[in-house]
């Protein structure tokens, strides 16, 4: 794997008259040509001034971040911008362009003095349009489209731009769940066709965890885990990144538990999606599986129609919806306390 | 690569598109519209000039009105070039502002630059009544730069502050911070004024009433080199200036130089309004609005139609604000900077009421 940019202890934070703030330290990561990165933490960990800092807009204050065997922020700033590209947090408000002359405005490194576009330029344009799938946005002017088509756009623009690496922020932040898996395929296509690497900060944890090829997981105070999303997930580096957040990931599911404090158990007796999506109910209102439980779920599975029996103290109760059997399971009192 | 290829071919079948290029044919228009109202300047007066006389007197045509030569020669010609350049001028700096502080009501005026500049040109009358307006008198070319230099210096002084502001406080607060900037020069003024004796003060007020008329040919050869660099420096900044309709951090990945873009840019913006402000008093609007203009007639912010299309149309709207002055009206005369706010003050509400982000002001 060709790696494009290398990051050798790396450490990343703010110089003021007096002292030296540190935010990250000790950074080793290579990133490879064709990858799609997700960098994921908590909020606080660092996330946006190491990637200031990977992109050559913030100085670090040790070690090296370098493109092409050579220091980032000791690259003219026409010469990196052929080789990197961003797409940045803050909402732009550029008048009355319209979509198309905004992903040309990515041209802008490698156009003469006036901004001119020849064939080429438009030829290449054309084609980052349509690798974000945005040909129909693209008469359209910029402050009319809607956050997602402006998402496209940016990331349209950064490709335009023709770049090894493309940097972006935070870019799923305020898109709905279809737009944000439309984005993340995108992302992989242009990642796995076009060759370049693609590293992506999100606070989106399940798109992370099916979308990226690696991971860099950056823990609040701790040092960087690189892997496969599996590979974190197995070796507990996740589970300990929001632990001491106060957050419980569960290493099954793969998501987030919201409530971690069982007041009472029951013993479930199902199976396929229904087992699933029953449990979860229970564990989202404090109520832990265990089979040696005093009280019984059991999911009568129908022909037409299933439903919920709860035995408890030799009283049976059938439920009709889950959401009828957890407002029935609040009336049982159970003697031993968890 | 099948796939990018495939790619390829089908974008290459669509690039006859051309971005923001519909309206191009309004420039031939624009020109015409400059010449029109430069000889109609020439033309209408107190003395009406037929357009062929004026055209005649212009190039020293045999059979020329000798009257007509020397009035279009040493009256009209010189605040038509002023007024030409002046509306130019304006028109440029406003862009360039706007742009540069992502701000739809920036101009000279209305952040304070305008104001600077009368203070520096109070200054240097203070100083002339001081040491004796009789020293600067005899140096008349010196009297001349001294108070274009004095403009440019307040214009300038003023620019840094705004600047340097500009970091810490938002669109509407920058404008008002210009405003108070304003007032806090005219202030200043006036009491700069009242240690100077009352002809002084009268040569001040006179001034402070913008006006084209007030140019003279022998102030040409500073206003223009000026006004001229300053504008192709605006012509030649077209690219990085459409970077940052991106915003400060997108221009800088895209390879721009943030700092130097601003220093010429904003360097530019004080070769334009600094002189012009010099020696035609302060043009109120002008400034602000024509950049609005040429937005509304090319429907486009891309600079490269914007920045020909302000030149041009600041040009057209400066004339024909100062021909509604000098049309041949039975008393009285207009001032030019009443026929602007007509025309100017409607425009800049027309702006907030268009712009969602300036109709709502929170605290």
């Amino acid at each position: 794997m060709e790696t494009l940019l290398k990051i050798k202890n790396l450490t990343t934070g703010y110089t003021s008259k007096f002292n030296q703030t540190v935010i990250t330290s000790d950074i080793t990561v290579d990133l490879y040509r064709g990858e799609l990165v997700c960098l994921i933490g908590p909020n606080g960990a660092g996330k946006s001034t190491l990637m200031r800092t990977m992109s050559g807009s913030q100085k670090p204050l040790d070690g090296d971040v370098l493109l092409g065997g050579v220091n980032i922020y000791e690259i003219p700033p026409r010469e990196l911008a052929k080789k990197l590209s961003l797409v940045l947090t803050e909402r732009v408000n550029v008048g009355m362009l319209t979509a198309y002359e905004v992903v040309a405005l990515g041209r802008y490194p490698h156009t003469n003095w006036m901004g001119k576009l020849d064939d080429n330029d438009h030829r290449i344009v054309h084609e980052a349009i349509e690798m974000a799938g945005a040909e129909d946005l693209k008469d359209r002017s910029l402050s009319e489209l809607s956050d997602g088509e402006r998402q496209k756009i940016m990331v349209a623009r950064a490709f335009a731009q023709e770049p090894e690496i493309m940097i972006l922020d935070e870019l799923t932040a305020f898109l709905d769940l279809p737009r944000r898996v439309e984005i993340m395929k995108l992302l992989r296509n242009m990642a796995s066709q076009s060759g370049k690497s693609i590293l992506l900060s999100t606070h989106d944890m399940d798109l992370a965890l099916r979308g990226s090829d690696r991971i860099w997981l950056l823990p609040k105070g701790g040092r960087l885990h690189v892997g496969s999303p599996e590979d974190l997930v197995l070796d507990g580096s996740f589970e300990a990144a929001f632990k001491s957040e106060g957050i419980n990931f569960d290493k099954n599911s793969g998501s987030f538990n919201i409530h971690n404090e069982f007041k009472k158990n029951v013993a479930l007796k199902s199976n396929g999606s229904e087992s699933i999506w029953t449990e979860r109910a229970l564990l989202r209102n404090g109520i832990a599986i265990d089979p040696s439980s005093s009280t019984l779920v059991e999911v009568n599975m129908k022909s037409d129609k299933h439903s919920w029996i709860v035995s408890h103290n030799n009283q049976t109760n059938e439920y009709e919806t889950i959401y009828d059997l957890i407002k029935g399971l609040a009336f049982i009192e159970q003697e031993e306390q968890i | 690569m099948t796939k990018s290829t495939i790619i390829v071919s089908s974008a290459a079948k669509s690039k006859t598109y051309l971005p923001s290029r519909s309206r191009l044919f309004l420039f031939p228009i624009l020109v015409v519209g400059v010449v029109l109202f430069f000889l109609l300047e020439l033309g209408i007066g107190s003395v009406q000039i037929p357009i062929s006389g004026v055209v005649s007197a212009l190039f020293n045509l045999e059979g020329a009105n000798q009257t007509w030569i020397t009035i279009i020669n040493e009256l009209r010609l010189p605040r038509t070039i002023a007024a030409a350049f002046g509306g130019a001028a304006l028109g440029a700096a406003g862009l360039q502002l706007q742009t540069l502080f992502k701000n739809p009501l920036a101009g000279p005026w209305a952040l304070g630059l305008t104001a600077g500049a009368q203070l520096g040109v109070a200054m240097v009358v203070t100083t002339a009544a001081v040491i004796g307006s009789s020293f600067l008198e005899k140096f008349e070319f010196f009297s001349n730069l001294s108070i274009v230099a004095g403009a440019m210096l307040g214009c300038l002084l003023v620019l840094l502050l705004i600047v340097s502001v500009s970091k810490y406080v938002s669109t509407i607060t920058l404008l008002i911070f210009g405003l108070m900037l304003g007032y806090l020069a005219q202030g200043l003024i006036s009491v700069i004024l009242h240690f100077t004796n009352q002809s002084q003060t009268r040569i001040y007020a006179g001034w402070n009433d913008g006006s084209f008329a007030g140019v003279y040919w022998e102030h040409f050869p500073i206003l223009i080199p000026m006004v001229v660099i300053g504008l192709i420096g605006g012509l030649l900044m077209v690219k990085p200036l459409n970077a940052f309709l991106l915003g400060e951090n997108y221009a800088r990945s895209l390879g721009m130089s943030v700092k130097r873009t601003r220093f010429i840019t904003l360097g530019c913006a004080v070769l334009l309004a600094g002189p012009v402000t010099a020696y035609c008093g302060p043009i109120l609007f002008l400034g602000l609005i024509i950049p609005h203009m040429a937005r509304g007639i090319f429907n486009t912010s891309d600079h490269k139609v914007l920045m020909p299309a302000v030149i041009l149309l600041g040009s057209i709207v400066a004339l024909a604000a100062d021909l509604f002055v000098h049309l041949p009206w039975e008393r009285h005369f207009l001032h030019l900077n009443a026929v602007n706010a007509l025309i100017g003050a409607p425009i800049v509400m027309w702006v907030i009421l268009r712009n969602k982000k300036m109709r709502g002001f929170e605290i």
